[in-house]
Protein backbone atom coordinates (compact mmCIF):
# COMPACT_ATOMS: atom_id res chain seq x y z
CA UNK A 1 0.00 0.00 0.00
CA UNK A 2 1.15 3.48 -0.73
CA UNK A 3 1.04 6.03 1.69
CA UNK A 4 0.07 9.60 0.18
CA UNK A 5 3.02 12.04 -1.25
CA UNK A 6 0.74 15.02 1.56
CA UNK A 7 2.41 17.96 -1.15
CA UNK A 8 -0.55 20.20 -0.24
CA UNK A 9 0.66 19.59 3.57
CA UNK A 10 4.35 20.29 2.70
CA UNK A 11 3.30 23.06 1.03
CA UNK A 12 0.94 25.21 3.47
CA UNK A 13 3.79 24.48 6.45
CA UNK A 14 6.55 25.79 4.19
CA UNK A 15 4.36 28.74 3.40
CA UNK A 16 3.24 28.97 7.03
CA UNK A 17 7.00 29.58 7.77
CA UNK A 18 7.75 26.03 9.50
CA UNK A 19 11.42 25.29 9.94
CA UNK A 20 11.68 22.78 7.08
CA UNK A 21 13.18 20.12 9.12
CA UNK A 22 9.80 19.67 11.19
CA UNK A 23 7.99 19.64 7.80
CA UNK A 24 9.78 17.09 6.61
CA UNK A 25 9.64 14.90 9.64
CA UNK A 26 6.51 15.67 10.07
CA UNK A 27 5.45 14.28 6.22
CA UNK A 28 7.70 11.26 7.09
CA UNK A 29 6.00 10.79 10.02
CA UNK A 30 2.35 11.04 8.78
CA UNK A 31 3.28 8.89 5.90
CA UNK A 32 4.23 6.23 8.30
CA UNK A 33 1.43 6.34 10.38
CA UNK A 34 -0.42 5.89 7.84
CA UNK A 35 0.54 2.75 6.81
CA UNK A 36 0.51 1.42 10.25
CA UNK A 37 -3.37 2.37 10.43
CA UNK A 38 -4.08 1.01 6.66
CA UNK A 39 -2.46 -2.35 7.77
CA UNK A 40 -4.14 -2.75 11.31
CA UNK A 41 -7.02 -2.34 8.96
CA UNK A 42 -5.79 -4.94 6.54
CA UNK A 43 -5.38 -6.92 9.28
CA UNK A 44 -8.28 -6.98 10.68
CA UNK A 45 -9.96 -8.42 7.09
CA UNK A 46 -10.67 -4.59 6.00
CA UNK A 47 -10.32 -4.31 2.01
CA UNK A 48 -7.22 -2.21 0.73
CA UNK A 49 -9.57 0.94 -0.40
CA UNK A 50 -11.79 0.76 3.26
CA UNK A 51 -8.29 0.66 4.90
CA UNK A 52 -6.62 3.31 3.02
CA UNK A 53 -10.03 5.47 3.68
CA UNK A 54 -10.02 4.69 7.03
CA UNK A 55 -6.25 5.58 7.31
CA UNK A 56 -6.86 9.07 5.88
CA UNK A 57 -9.98 9.51 8.54
CA UNK A 58 -8.09 8.88 11.33
CA UNK A 59 -5.35 10.90 10.11
CA UNK A 60 -7.52 14.22 9.54
CA UNK A 61 -7.74 16.16 7.00
CA UNK A 62 -4.41 17.87 5.90
CA UNK A 63 -5.97 21.20 6.54
CA UNK A 64 -6.06 20.38 10.50
CA UNK A 65 -3.23 18.97 10.61
CA UNK A 66 -1.80 22.59 9.20
CA UNK A 67 -3.48 24.37 11.51
CA UNK A 68 -2.16 22.49 14.40
CA UNK A 69 1.20 22.60 12.83
CA UNK A 70 1.31 26.48 12.77
CA UNK A 71 -0.49 26.85 16.36
CA UNK A 72 2.90 25.37 17.59
CA UNK A 73 5.04 28.47 17.75
CA UNK A 74 8.16 26.67 18.68
CA UNK A 75 7.63 24.91 15.08
CA UNK A 76 8.01 28.04 13.32
CA UNK A 77 11.24 29.01 11.49
CA UNK A 78 13.82 31.59 13.35
CA UNK A 79 13.16 33.96 10.36
CA UNK A 80 8.99 33.54 10.97
CA UNK A 81 9.79 34.04 14.66
CA UNK A 82 12.12 36.47 15.06
CA UNK A 83 11.83 38.64 11.51
CA UNK A 84 13.41 41.80 13.20
CA UNK A 85 16.10 40.05 14.66
CA UNK A 86 16.39 37.55 11.94
CA UNK A 87 16.98 40.47 9.63
CA UNK A 88 19.90 42.64 12.02
CA UNK A 89 21.61 39.30 12.23
CA UNK A 90 21.35 38.71 8.35
CA UNK A 91 22.94 42.44 7.84
CA UNK A 92 25.46 41.80 10.82
CA UNK A 93 26.90 38.65 8.84
CA UNK A 94 27.00 40.48 5.78
CA UNK A 95 28.93 42.92 7.33
CA UNK A 96 31.08 41.12 9.16
CA UNK A 97 31.79 38.44 6.28
CA UNK A 98 32.45 41.30 3.49
CA UNK A 99 36.07 42.38 4.52
CA UNK A 100 37.15 38.41 4.41
CA UNK A 101 35.59 37.75 0.56
CA UNK A 102 39.26 39.25 -0.91
CA UNK A 103 41.18 37.09 1.44
CA UNK A 104 39.25 33.59 1.16
CA UNK A 105 39.02 34.12 -3.13
CA UNK A 106 42.94 34.95 -2.52
CA UNK A 107 43.47 31.49 -0.45
CA UNK A 108 41.38 29.83 -2.89
CA UNK A 109 42.63 30.80 -6.16
CA UNK A 110 46.07 31.19 -5.10
CA UNK A 111 48.16 29.71 -8.03
CA UNK A 112 45.75 31.34 -10.24
CA UNK A 113 46.58 35.08 -8.81
CA UNK A 114 49.89 34.55 -9.13
CA UNK A 115 49.66 33.38 -12.69
CA UNK A 116 47.74 36.45 -13.45
CA UNK A 117 50.62 38.23 -11.44
CA UNK A 118 53.28 36.91 -13.13
CA UNK A 119 51.43 37.49 -17.03
CA UNK A 120 51.05 40.78 -15.74
CA UNK A 121 54.45 41.84 -14.82
CA UNK A 122 56.04 39.75 -18.00
CA UNK A 123 53.84 42.57 -19.86
CA UNK A 124 55.34 45.13 -17.97
CA UNK A 125 58.73 44.29 -18.61
CA UNK A 126 58.18 43.36 -22.43
CA UNK A 127 56.46 46.63 -22.61
CA UNK A 128 58.49 48.70 -20.70
CA UNK A 129 61.78 47.05 -22.46
CA UNK A 130 60.31 48.20 -25.77
CA UNK A 131 59.61 51.50 -24.76
CA UNK A 132 63.45 52.24 -23.77
CA UNK A 133 64.09 50.34 -27.02
CA UNK A 134 62.05 53.01 -28.92
CA UNK A 135 63.31 55.85 -27.04
CA UNK A 136 66.99 55.00 -27.42
CA UNK A 137 66.28 54.55 -31.40
CA UNK A 138 64.79 58.29 -31.10
CA UNK A 139 66.87 59.82 -29.36
CA UNK B 1 -16.02 10.30 11.23
CA UNK B 2 -13.12 9.94 14.64
CA UNK B 3 -14.46 11.14 17.32
CA UNK B 4 -11.44 13.33 19.38
CA UNK B 5 -11.56 15.28 22.47
CA UNK B 6 -13.76 18.57 23.62
CA UNK B 7 -11.81 21.90 23.93
CA UNK B 8 -11.36 21.72 28.28
CA UNK B 9 -9.14 18.64 27.47
CA UNK B 10 -6.21 21.02 26.82
CA UNK B 11 -2.56 20.32 28.24
CA UNK B 12 -4.06 16.69 28.74
CA UNK B 13 -2.77 15.19 25.60
CA UNK B 14 0.90 16.24 26.56
CA UNK B 15 0.64 14.83 30.32
CA UNK B 16 -0.60 11.82 29.03
CA UNK B 17 2.55 11.77 26.33
CA UNK B 18 4.50 12.40 29.07
CA UNK B 19 3.77 9.74 31.26
CA UNK B 20 3.55 7.04 28.32
CA UNK B 21 7.38 8.17 27.52
CA UNK B 22 8.56 7.65 31.01
CA UNK B 23 8.23 4.11 30.90
CA UNK B 24 9.83 3.59 27.17
CA UNK B 25 10.69 5.36 24.06
CA UNK B 26 7.58 5.19 21.44
CA UNK B 27 6.98 6.30 18.01
CA UNK B 28 4.03 8.21 17.42
CA UNK B 29 1.29 5.58 16.36
CA UNK B 30 2.54 3.76 19.40
CA UNK B 31 1.70 6.70 21.99
CA UNK B 32 -1.72 7.29 20.17
CA UNK B 33 -2.65 3.26 20.64
CA UNK B 34 -1.10 3.40 24.11
CA UNK B 35 -3.35 6.19 24.97
CA UNK B 36 -6.33 4.72 24.15
CA UNK B 37 -5.48 1.74 25.62
CA UNK B 38 -4.33 3.56 28.87
CA UNK B 39 -7.34 5.41 29.28
CA UNK B 40 -9.68 3.18 28.46
CA UNK B 41 -10.88 4.89 25.22
CA UNK B 42 -11.82 7.71 26.77
CA UNK B 43 -9.56 9.65 25.28
CA UNK B 44 -8.48 9.56 21.83
CA UNK B 45 -5.78 11.74 20.51
CA UNK B 46 -6.10 13.32 17.04
CA UNK B 47 -3.99 10.91 15.56
CA UNK B 48 -2.38 13.77 12.73
CA UNK B 49 -2.30 16.31 15.12
CA UNK B 50 0.15 14.65 18.13
CA UNK B 51 2.91 15.22 15.52
CA UNK B 52 2.62 19.08 16.64
CA UNK B 53 2.52 18.13 19.84
CA UNK B 54 5.68 15.69 20.16
CA UNK B 55 7.85 18.32 17.87
CA UNK B 56 6.84 21.10 20.11
CA UNK B 57 7.98 19.17 23.09
CA UNK B 58 11.53 18.10 21.19
CA UNK B 59 11.72 21.46 20.71
CA UNK B 60 11.29 22.63 24.50
CA UNK B 61 13.85 19.90 25.38
CA UNK B 62 11.42 17.99 26.94
CA UNK B 63 11.64 14.90 24.63
CA UNK B 64 14.32 13.10 22.73
CA UNK B 65 13.87 12.02 18.65
CA UNK B 66 15.84 9.14 17.56
CA UNK B 67 15.34 7.48 14.15
CA UNK B 68 15.63 4.15 13.65
CA UNK B 69 14.94 2.01 10.95
CA UNK B 70 13.15 -1.33 11.43
CA UNK B 71 11.96 -3.74 8.80
CA UNK B 72 12.44 -1.08 6.00
CA UNK B 73 10.49 1.25 8.06
CA UNK B 74 11.73 4.83 9.15
CA UNK B 75 10.37 4.73 12.56
CA UNK B 76 10.60 8.38 14.92
CA UNK B 77 11.44 6.97 18.72
CA UNK B 78 10.45 9.47 21.44
CA UNK B 79 12.08 9.47 24.95
CA UNK B 80 11.64 11.51 28.04
CA UNK B 81 14.43 13.61 29.17
CA UNK B 82 15.71 14.76 32.62
CA UNK B 83 13.61 18.00 31.68
CA UNK B 84 10.64 16.54 30.63
CA UNK B 85 10.38 14.41 33.88
CA UNK B 86 10.64 17.84 35.69
CA UNK B 87 7.63 19.14 33.67
CA UNK B 88 5.74 15.72 33.90
CA UNK B 89 5.99 16.12 37.57
CA UNK B 90 4.93 19.71 37.58
CA UNK B 91 2.02 19.33 35.49
CA UNK B 92 0.62 15.83 37.07
CA UNK B 93 1.04 18.16 40.16
CA UNK B 94 -1.43 20.45 38.85
CA UNK B 95 -3.90 17.95 37.01
CA UNK B 96 -3.99 16.84 40.62
CA UNK B 97 -4.55 19.87 42.37
CA UNK B 98 -7.31 20.68 39.49
CA UNK B 99 -9.14 17.42 39.49
CA UNK B 100 -9.73 17.00 43.15
CA UNK B 101 -11.49 20.94 42.72
CA UNK B 102 -13.43 19.65 40.30
CA UNK B 103 -14.21 16.26 42.24
CA UNK B 104 -14.95 18.37 45.24
CA UNK B 105 -17.06 21.23 43.36
CA UNK B 106 -19.34 17.91 41.68
CA UNK B 107 -19.46 16.43 45.31
CA UNK B 108 -20.75 19.74 46.65
CA UNK B 109 -23.13 20.53 43.62
CA UNK B 110 -24.33 17.37 44.30
CA UNK B 111 -25.15 17.32 48.04
CA UNK B 112 -26.62 20.92 47.53
CA UNK B 113 -28.80 20.24 44.56
CA UNK B 114 -32.63 19.65 46.30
Amino acid sequence: MQAPELDRLRLALLEGGVAPRFVERTILELREHYLDIAAAALDSGRSPDEAGELARAALGSERSIAAAVLAEPALLSFDRRWPRSARWLRAAAFYLVLPAVPVVYCTQHGGTIVRWGASVSLGMMITSALLFLLQSFIA
Amino acid sequence: MVQTNPPFMSGVPELLILRLLAHREMYGYEIVKAVRVVTAEAISLGEGVIYPVLHGLEKNGALKAKRKTVNGRTRVYYSLTTKGQRRFDRLSGEWGRVSSGIQSALGVSEHASP
